[in-house]
């Protein structure tokens, strides 16, 4: 149960730190017309590390099978991420 | 982002797309049965109504084995498995090697044995060759077909097994050359497909999802690759190359030397100790179990687990038969660990995703049908950009019968199973209503015009999936109080999860239905 509980928070860990990636991200700021904000490295590298550091803590601790399980669910997590629009509240007025 | 010159990129966008062309239909289905297939002992539970209890072999077995032993030929001694089938009762198979009359490979024959965990008592009995004796077993009959689906295409042997390899190594071209032609593929990873047209939306659609599940088209596709042709060529190659030819000197390496013959009469020691140990030392249930020489002085028990809990691989223990002593775990290649032997046990896992699990599962299903709607995705995307073109037009249409006649076809094959289970030939009747339901997604995609064809097989396929739990009632199946009662909630999620994607389907239908309106009343408008 131990294992199971930390496979499935290492899964959402990852999954928040690419939703925030996504809205974060220049370029589909830039495709949906919203204003791009000033990234820092240091929160570039800490978004990195949410999404990585959860699985290969799991496989630090030898939990092979959730760190299998977690690469299966970034995978699937960052597709769907991907897919949803962003919300158009913010968005700029188009150039044309 | 990768550099390529503008020449080797055009080259391999043609290899990707036109593999794409050739291929796509055929890997669509086979990735989608072995979405499925990841799930075939689900399926297998599902389709006898559930399981009599939950660790049929954690039950006693020892006092009841012995007893059927003594009243089979002693020859078939020679060879021992067992296991628990769909319907949680124990399969054991006591057996020897004969040739068989119309293959004439050496085969094994001996005498299958049903068995009821909890009563103890011998519930069947057939004699005969193993894949007749395994046949004329009707609970497994929907989940083999599943499996014979995925792995041979319903081809014959050896012939569909290569089909299948060729395809996982198209598959693998597939992966790198869409790595290649990608040039952005950290940058574009958050973008969300456009809407500015038609053309570009489906691009956007199938370059995300082809992204994203790269990793994991190329594991799938290699250790596909790796199961259709590690035994027909892999292994003779490594003979060849690495033995001068010697077949036996590489099953000495690879699985170790035979040991001494002692057909000296000794007891068998007592399996259930066996098994108990097994357990403790593997942390898990043991889920196969052979015994050779079973009655001599050289038996070998061996029993199989599959991984403890937060592990990837399974184990397997080694006793001796007659003394019971514990010899240790065997590496699957080899006598001793190595990391070849692991590399090799790692292939099972990362292809049938069922180290821990209905987790581990419900992920590795969910993967394939990503796969399965970039096959999709990228053959639209080729046909869109021919739309003008006949021919291209055409196969169009097959793309729309084939994407979803095989899932129509998957659940004609159930109600073939239902329909004939415990009657006729469960396992010709669950192909015929494969076949028949194909053939009707077939007639349905070719009867209807092109812009109704996708909204009527929607329809159809939501049809067929929400009458499917009535179907298994109807064949005298557990109905939903009795499955939770008797502790099968397996059987009930199963039926659950074909209601939501039949009204999934269903409201698929309904918005193209609302969208042909929209256009047909702009249409009128206009004129």
């Amino acid at each position: 149960m131990a294992t199971l509980l930390a496979t499935l928070g290492a899964c959402a860990l990852s999954a928040f730190g690419l939703a925030w990636s996504a809205s974060r991200d220049a370029k589909r700021r830039r495709v949906y017309r919203l204003p791009v904000l000033r990234v820092r490295t240091r929160d570039r590298w800490l978004r990195g590390l949410l999404v990585l550091a959860p699985g290969f803590a799991l496989l630090w601790t030898g939990d092979t099978a959730g760190f299998t399980i977690w690469l299966g669910v970034l995978t699937l997590a960052g597709w769907c991420v991907a897919l949803i629009r962003p919300q158009s509240r913010a968005r700029l007025p188009s150039s044309t | 982002m990768i550099a390529l010159a503008q020449e080797d990129t055009r080259r391999l966008v043609a290899v990707h797309a036109w593999a794409g062309v050739i291929f796509g239909l055929f890997l669509y289905v086979v990735v989608l049965t072995g979405a499925l297939a990841v799930l075939a002992h689900e399926l297998g539970v599902w389709s006898v109504g559930g399981r009599k209890l939950a660790a049929p072999m954690a039950q006693a077995l020892d006092a009841t084995l012995r007893e059927v032993s003594r009243t089979v030929p002693e020859e078939q001694l020679e060879e021992v498995s067992i296991f628990a089938n769909s319907g949680a009762d124990i399969v054991a198979f006591f057996h020897t090697h004969r040739e068989h009359p119309e293959s004439g490979n050496i085969e094994d024959f001996g005498t299958l044995v049903e068995i009821d965990p909890l009563a103890r008592a011998e519930l069947a009995r057939r004699e005969g060759f193993g894949r007749d004796v395994f046949a004329a077993d009707p609970a497994g009959a929907l989940h083999e077909f599943l499996v014979d689906l995925h792995v041979n295409l319903l081809a014959p042997a050896p012939w569909g097994l290569y089909a299948t390899g060729i395809l996982g190594l198209v598959m693998m071209v597939m992966a790198v050359s869409g790595l290649l032609i990608h040039r952005h593929l950290i940058k574009d990873a958050f973008v969300t497909p456009r809407r500015s047209s038609a053309l570009l939306n489906k691009k956007d659609r199938h370059v995300l999802a082809g992204s994203w599940g790269l990793l994991f088209a190329f594991v799938l596709a290699f250790t596909g690759s790796f199961f259709s042709f590690a035994g027909a060529v892999g292994f003779p190659l490594v003979a060849l190359t690495a033995f001068g030819g010697d077949q036996m000197a590489m099953f000495e390496t690879l699985v170790g030397a035979p040991q001494a013959d002692d057909p000296t009469p000794a007891a068998l020691a007592d399996l259930d100790a066996m098994r108990a140990r097994s357990a403790v030392e593997a942390q898990s249930t043991a889920n196969f179990m052979l015994i050779s020489h079973w009655g001599r002085a050289d038996a070998r028990v061996q029993v199989f687990h599959p991984p403890a809990d937060g592990a990837l691989l399974g184990s397997t223990h080694v006793f001796a038969g007659a003394s019971g002593e514990y010899l240790g775990t065997k590496p699957r290649i080899g006598t001793q660990p190595s990391a070849g032997s692991v590399a090799v046990e790692l292939v099972a896992p990362l292809h049938f995703g069922n180290f821990a699990g209905l987790l581990s599962k419900i992920v590795w299903v969910s993967l394939g049908i990503a796969l399965c709607y970039v096959s999709i995705t990228g053959l639209q995307l080729w046909l869109e950009r021919r739309a003008g073109e006949p021919l291209w037009r055409r196969m169009a249409s097959s793309v729309d019968i084939v994407a979803l006649g095989t899932p129509i076809g998957l659940a004609g094959a159930a109600y073939g199973f239902f329909g004939s289970y415990g009657v006729v030939d469960t396992h010709a009747c669950t192909l015929y209503g494969f076949v028949a339901f194909c053939l009707a997604s077939v007639a349905l995609g070719i009867v209807l015009p092109a812009r109704r064809r996708v909204q009527g097989l929607e329809v159809l396929l939501a049809l067929a999936l929400a009458l499917l739990p009535a179907a298994r009632m109807g064949s005298g199946g557990r109905s939903w109080a009795e499955a939770l009662e008797s502790g099968n909630a397996l059987v009930v999620s199963v039926d659950v999860l074909l209601l939501l994607t039949a009204t999934t389907y269903g409201l698929f239908a309904l918005r193209r239905q609302v969208r042909i309106r929209g256009y047909s009343g702009a249409v009128s408008a206009a004129a």
